[in-house]
């Protein structure tokens, strides 16, 4: 497995797709932050910003998407996956290496992001009265977002290996996510109130709800357990279906 | 008795309706070029995918070095080089990029096996070239790099010279025969270039719509394949009993059907006409046949079909 792993990060780091999309990324980070600056009022402060990256984490849902696709590299469009079968590479390695590889870039990615991010915003803002409740706040935040984006990394990979192409393998990662977890099941329930309770236990096990909970009442440890436990619960049964159907996949 | 590289147990797949192989048996000692011939659609990339687990048998067993079991199998293909189909690497990547990467996959010891590899097939002036502004032919230059990369037991080779020039074709070629040769490489090859596979293959395998038709040795093949005169004749027997006492001709034999293949005295076929005339033996045909690999496979089908 880690030979696996050695590989894929070989293959990464030859791309220039993480080195681009680290800069898009930072390049509109620091863009923000340069403009909020000059029209920030006097009561921004590294606490605010600090505080604000907590409401975003949910974005973290959608980049996964670029960091799975970074190393799953179009397998199926470019038929790369039949030198490594034909080798007798078991099935479940080449699964759970790209996995776990990308899990790998994407922290990393995702460290580099939120250090950049910290580390300027402490450039170009004072420091407020409560950094260090803030920064609390914040590493509780992480622990429900992470559990989170590795549960969507284990649907997304799924759906890459299930599915022909990298961009049909999106839409269906965006619908299930995003559209089911962006107010259709309430909509549904309006229109079926008999299917309340079925809606509000699907709601329940959405990646997305947790998110919700983080932005009405703030991280706490109730909320960081129930993350882990809905983020594991994708990320293992998303796998496990996923390894399943991959053993006896075609690959043409 | 000479060990069996792979073996092939009533291999079959199915996609639907379609029976793609059907029941294929394939034996293929070690050292030996296997030759797998037929056309377009007969079965022969798919035999060779089942064989390299880029498809699953619908039923039907395959052996590689004795393993059956499908952990086993996995060990086994790792003695195996294969090419199928179009060579597939990433497109963004070089050649030793992506040789690299299949060597850190598979735990391939020592950086030099990519120089090696390459050197082999005639890529090492590459360069900084991304595999997608590869021509076709150092795609496939690169897919037999990948295939060789581990010092294969066994190699698998699906339609190799696709897209290789005469002086391409004839480098590989030679590079298999030395392999063969130097390695004791077993290699189980398809190609509809039939010529060139001639050149090669110490055995046979002729697949048509998914059914193996027959296997035979380069040797049984060439004795199928010899020039001869074929003889129509309403007493076969009493004929070649006559050719035999009165022509001293012995290197003969008797068809079903009553028809005679006479091996030797082909320069002179009117002293046999007139010996059977003599002898009041009637002669309702006579023929010279020749055969190569190519005769000999659309005899076996039947003749030329066009999809």
């Amino acid at each position: 497995m880690l030979k696996y792993m050695n590989a894929e990060f070989y293959k990464v780091t030859h791309r220039v797709y993480p080195a681009g999309f680290l800069g898009v990324i930072v390049g509109g980070i620091a863009l923000i932050m340069v403009l909020l600056r000059q029209n920030a009022g006097p009561g921004a402060s590294f606490d605010f910003m600090a505080g604000a990256l907590c409401m975003v984490l949910s974005v973290g849902l959608y980049l996964v998407v670029i960091t799975c696709d970074m190393v799953f590299s179009d397998q199926y469009k470019y038929n790369t996956l039949k030198n490594e079968v034909a080798y007798g590479l078991p099935r479940a390695r080449i699964y759970l290496g790209k996995l776990i590889a990308a899990a790998i870039v994407s922290v990393v990615l995702c460290a580099v992001i939120l250090a950049f991010y910290l580390l300027l915003a402490r450039l170009l803002f004072p420091l407020g009265a409560a950094t260090g409740e803030t920064m609390t706040a914040l590493g509780q935040a992480l622990l429900v977002a992470f559990p989170l984006w590795l549960g969507g990394m284990g649907l997304f990979h799924m759906l890459l290996f299930l599915m022909k192409g990298s961009t049909a393998a999106s839409i269906v990662y965006v619908l299930v996510v995003g559209v089911l977890g962006g107010g259709t099941l309430e909509l549904f329930s309006t229109f079926l109130p008999r299917l309340r309770p079925v809606i509000e236990a699907i709601q329940v096990c959405l990646l997305t709800t947790p998110f919700d909970r983080l932005l009405s009442g703030g991280p706490s440890n109730g909320l960081i357990a129930y993350a882990w436990i809905v983020g594991m619960a994708w990320l293992l049964g998303s796998t496990a279906l996923g390894l399943i159907v991959f053993r006896k996949r075609e690959i043409s | 008795m000479a060990e069996n590289i792979l073996v092939t147990r009533g291999l079959t797949k199915r996609y639907g309706a379609a029976l793609a192989v059907d029941h294929a048996d394939i034996t293929l000692p070690k050292g030996e070029i296997y030759g797998l011939v037929g056309r377009n659609g007969a079965g022969k990339t798919t035999i060779i995918r089942m064989v390299a687990s880029q498809t699953v048998p619908t039923s039907g067993e395959v052996e590689l070095f004795g393993a059956t079991g499908e952990r086993d199998l996995e060990k086994a293909r790792s003695r195996t080089g294969a090419m199928v189909e179009i060579p597939s690497f990433y497109p963004y990547l070089t050649a030793r990029e992506n040789l690299e990467y299949y060597r850190r996959q598979r735990g391939i010891a020592g950086a030099r096996v990519v120089e090696d590899a390459l050197e082999q097939v005639g890529l090492t002036d590459t360069g900084k070239k991304k595999f997608k502004t590869f021509s076709l032919g150092m795609k496939q230059r690169l897919g037999l790099a990948l295939a060789l990369m581990n010092r294969p037991e066994l190699l698998l080779l699906d339609e190799p010279i696709n897209g290789l020039d005469p002086e391409g074709i004839v480098e590989f070629r030679n590079l298999l025969l030395e392999l063969n040769r130097q390695y004791q490489t077993t290699i189980l090859i398809s190609s509809h270039i039939l010529s060139e596979l001639q050149n090669l293959a110490t055995c046979y395998g002729f697949i048509d719509k998914g059914r193996m038709l027959e296997q035979l040795t380069a040797v049984q093949l060439a004795e199928k394949c010899r020039d001869c005169l074929e003889l129509r004749v309403n007493d076969a027997p009493r004929a070649a009993a006559m050719l035999e006492r009165e022509l001293g001709l012995r290197d003969f034999e008797i068809l079903p059907g009553g028809a005679i293949r006479l091996y030797e005295g082909l320069s002179e076929p009117q002293k046999v006409t007139r010996l059977l005339v003599e002898q009041g033996i009637a002669l309702s045909g006579m023929e010279h046949r020749g055969a190569n690999l190519e005769d000999y496979f659309l005899s076996l089908i039947g003749g030329v079909h066009h999809a």
